[in-house]
């Protein structure tokens, strides 16, 4: 097993028009994590599917110890000992946790016609014992933490005998603590000889974490190297082919006058006692940690959650403050969050549609003028750099950061007074994302307010003028530019 | 520059043979009713006549109503199983009204389509208000119109069709209620493709929570869908007396999962958000009306109708899934 290698050549992928992978090759090896980077659209997942036997490559050829394997499904992929740890870990909540790891091989505890539970549960303990995880093998899947269910994906794959295991943004939902779990396992994954091949967004975790990176682009591999020859800006240069420059607001004087103020909001148990002032124009960067309640703060003051307690006010255009809330303050403000797929995009429905829909009425009382709300819409796409071959493009066929741009121009077309982003370039690429951040920098020098939540210290470092610190469901302190750095930000959330 | 040009080229081609096959997945049920048309047509002399097909367009009447208000909840997303006897009730007490109580028959027709609305009302408080599924609601609600329309009629059959024959004229030959009904469908397609209530429509369909976030009356468009099926279920039971003069017990038997099924069949999507009246509601109403009037036609046994209708709603699923595949 000394030289336990898995090696893609030439592969290609075609999906409709787009080439999603160009002559992909590259090799990872036993005992080390090889990282797979790239911007959205790059071809990481697509290639990390194709091993997995969920599609079927176009030509190439895959290769473990130098032999070709064929991988038409995912039989073929267990079978050589291959398992992927999706990004959200599929699961069947209602079973148990031993059901879930065994789900597709409970033929091995099959006896008389029935399942044999005891010996399967004993199983379980010993695969969760491995990982240094105590979970129950009798609880359901939906009473353990997302962090817990993806280990269970781990177990799975440990109990299937798999050697290479490829993770798909392992870490994008769990919490510093789970992640730190995360990482000990996959040394000692490493440790044991395994092959793992790692998908994330975050280069910090590669540089921790993984020995190797390859780097694609455009679905090509456009850099391959050892972790620690590279820095974090070598990568992102390589990951979008030249340099970009970062969004930065400086210090700058925002006006006094309120446009939202929020009183005692309370929601028991994730908002307690929360009160805040947004000014004009100003850019207002919430952060805490997950878990901290910082989303469920704007979703009770939104009257999405119902608030127990709490008065919210809100700008009007007579330039008096009054009471708002529910549906008349979502009219007035643009909400954005990270759910794009869930509460954010009519997927069938053409772009042009999806950036007119909160605004109809500026297209007529009752009946709509078709033609001026295309105008509007090819101007936003013009605007935003969505890229579509026009605007009759429904939002499904768009990738990821485009979608998330076309939430924005909805918005933008608007032009609400007040924007509140939640996570607005999760999962987002890099161009895409600084398109957003120097949307948001204009916007507020416009006179927009903004409330920016984001996970991603840099981008609330980079865009806010003053941040509020979350912790426990309420607001613990107030940084100002100046003071603002990465370890204030740290400390005071942490502590 | 080359890059994109060989691209471009390349996107060109693939068009052009994706869209043959996008043509004959997306125009296939028209295809497939101007096959049956031509099959029937040779297979029986008196199939391909304007009597037949006029015959033929005045029974459609009542199911193509009911459909148009089908549409909406469809397009919201939900199921109104109550539609048929929401359809029986109207007709029934509305003539009733005509014939026992001897009020104008304008008033009479004007019932139906109250009642209709009413009964479209509590609908909509059952499912959006107090959250009640819809499949079950308007399930009970069926059964509940059923009997009691059964109650009030004693089962007779309510002949309210010589009081309203003063209403019925031709135009060009075609039934003045039929002209009738088809400009109220052009007039809803119109609703639903250019106005903001139609787009909100749409949108909540399509994704009821997005609708709700960017400030949209979610529950208020749902509470309309529901009223507007009812609304449609009324002018069925208009569209029956005219055309048949009489509403029996067994009026709107089995309209709703036919409803259901041509709606299906027309391409109205039951998930929410895609689909219109015209023309999807429209073809999915007249396919099976030309089937089962081909098939009584050509003698066949009329149980076959049934076997056929299952088996189309099938192979109308199956494009379907093969056109979202592409």
């Amino acid at each position: 097993m000394g030289n336990f290698s898995l090696s893609v050549k030439n592969v290609n992928k075609q999906f409709g028009g787009v080439q999603a992978l160009k002559d992909v090759s590259f090799t990872a090896y036993g005992g080390e994590a090889l990282a797979l980077i790239g911007i959205n659209g790059a071809g990481k997942s697509t290639m990390m599917n194709i091993l997995a036997g969920e599609i079927k490559m176009d030509s190439g050829s895959i290769h473990i110890n130098e032999e070709e394997i064929k991988i038409n499904n995912q039989k073929d992929a267990v079978k050589n000992r291959i398992s992927l740890i999706h990004q959200e870990a599929v699961v069947f909540k209602d079973l148990s946790v031993a059901e879930n790891m065994f789900i597709n091989q409970l033929d091995r505890y099959m006896k008389n016609g029935v399942i044999n539970y005891p010996k399967m549960f004993e199983t379980a303990n010993e695969y969760l014992g491995k990982l240094g995880v105590a979970i129950n093998p009798k609880t359901l899947v939906q009473d353990i933490t997302i962090g817990d269910r993806q280990l269970l994906e781990i177990a799975r794959a440990l109990s299937q005998d798999s050697k290479i295991i490829l993770f798909d943004e392992p870490t994008s939902s769990l919490t510093i603590e789970e992640k730190k779990r995360l990482f000990e396992i996959i040394n000692q994954l490493k440790q044991e000889n395994n092959i793992i091949i790692y998908i994330t967004h975050f280069l910090d975790e590669v540089l921790e974490i993984c020995e190797r990176a390859v780097v694609m682009m455009d679905g090509a591999v456009t850099g391959n190297t050892k972790t620690e020859d590279a820095t974090i800006d070598d990568f992102v240069k390589m990951m979008v082919g030249n340099s970009i420059e970062t969004v930065v607001n400086g210090e700058r004087t925002i006006s006094d006058t309120p446009i939202l103020k929020v009183k005692n909001l309370t929601r028991a148990p994730m908002v307690n006692d929360v009160n805040f002032i947004v000014h004009q124009g100003e850019i207002l960067g919430i952060w805490g940690l997950l878990g901290s309640g910082r989303t469920e703060i704007i979703r009770a003051m939104l009257n999405l959650d119902k608030p127990q307690k709490g008065i919210v006010e809100f700008r009007g255009q007579d330039g008096k403050m009054r009471e708002m809330r529910g549906r008349k303050l979502l009219q007035n403000v643009g909400y954005v969050t990270e759910d794009r797929h869930v509460d954010g995009l009519f997927f069938h429905m053409p772009i042009w549609k999806n950036i007119t829909i909160p605004d109809l009425k500026k297209f007529g009382s009752f009946i709509l003028d078709e033609k001026k709300e295309r105008e509007a819409a090819k101007k936003q796409i013009a605007a935003l750099e969505i890229k579509t071959p026009d605007e009759d493009v429904p939002v499904d066929k768009l990738s990821g950061g485009n979608q998330q741009k076309v939430i924005m121009a909805r918005w933008i077309n608007k032009q609400p007074n007040l924007f509140i982003l939640d996570e607005p370039t999760r999962g987002v690429d890099v161009n895409a994302k600084n398109a957003i951040h120097k949307l948001i920098k204009e916007f507020s020098e416009q006179g927009g307010s903004v409330i920016l939540i984001s996970s991603e210290i840099e981008e609330i470092l980079n865009l806010s003028d003053r941040v509020l610190i979350v912790k426990d469901g309420t607001f613990v302190s107030e940084v100002a530019k100046r003071q603002m750095t990465k370890q204030v930000l740290m400390e005071q959330s942490l502590c | 520059m080359l890059r994109g040009d060989a691209d471009m080229n390349n996107n060109i081609l693939m068009k052009k043979s994706i869209n043959i096959k996008k043509f004959l997945l997306d125009y296939a049920l028209y295809i497939a009713l101007l096959g049956i048309i031509i099959l029937f047509s040779s297979k029986s002399e008196t199939f391909l006549t304007v009597m037949n097909f006029k015959g033929m367009l005045m029974d459609a009447t009542p199911m193509f109503s009911v459909c148009i208000g089908l549409t909406f909840v469809f397009l919201i997303g939900h199921l109104d199983l109550s539609v048929g006897m929401n359809m029986l009730i109207c007709g029934s007490l509305g003539g009733l009204a005509i014939v026992k109580m001897g009020l104008p028959p304008m008033i009479g027709l004007l019932l139906m389509l109250l009642i209709g609305i009413i009964v479209g009302c509590i609908n909509g408080i059952l499912v959006v208000k107090l959250k009640l599924n819809p499949w079950l609601a308007t399930l009970a609600m069926k059964l509940v119109l059923q009997g009691t329309a059964l109650l009030c009629t004693n089962t007779d059959s309510v002949r309210a069709g010589k009081h309203v024959n003063q209403f019925k004229f031709n135009i060009l030959g075609i039934p003045n209620y039929v002209i009738l009904l088809v400009v109220i469908a052009i007039i809803m397609q119109l609703i639903l493709k250019y106005t903001s209530f139609g787009r909100q429509v749409k949108a909540t369909g399509s994704n009821s929570l997005a609708a709700n976030k960017i400030g949209i009356n979610t529950a208020k468009v749902r509470f309309a869908a529901f009223v507007i099926s009812g609304l449609f279920a009324g002018l069925g039971a208009i569209m029956t007396t005219f055309n048949v003069g009489l509403v029996g017990p067994s009026t709107g038997d089995g309209y709703d999962f036919t409803a259901v099924t041509a709606l299906v069949l027309g391409g109205v999507s039951l998930s929410g958000g895609r689909g219109n009246i015209l023309p999807n509601a429209l073809v999915g109403v007249l396919f099976l009306y030309i089937i089962e009037n081909g098939l009584a036609m050509v003698g066949v046994d009329p149980y076959l109708f049934t076997i056929l209708e299952g088996v189309i709603v099938f192979l109308a699923m199956m494009f379907d899934s093969m056109k979202n595949k592409n």
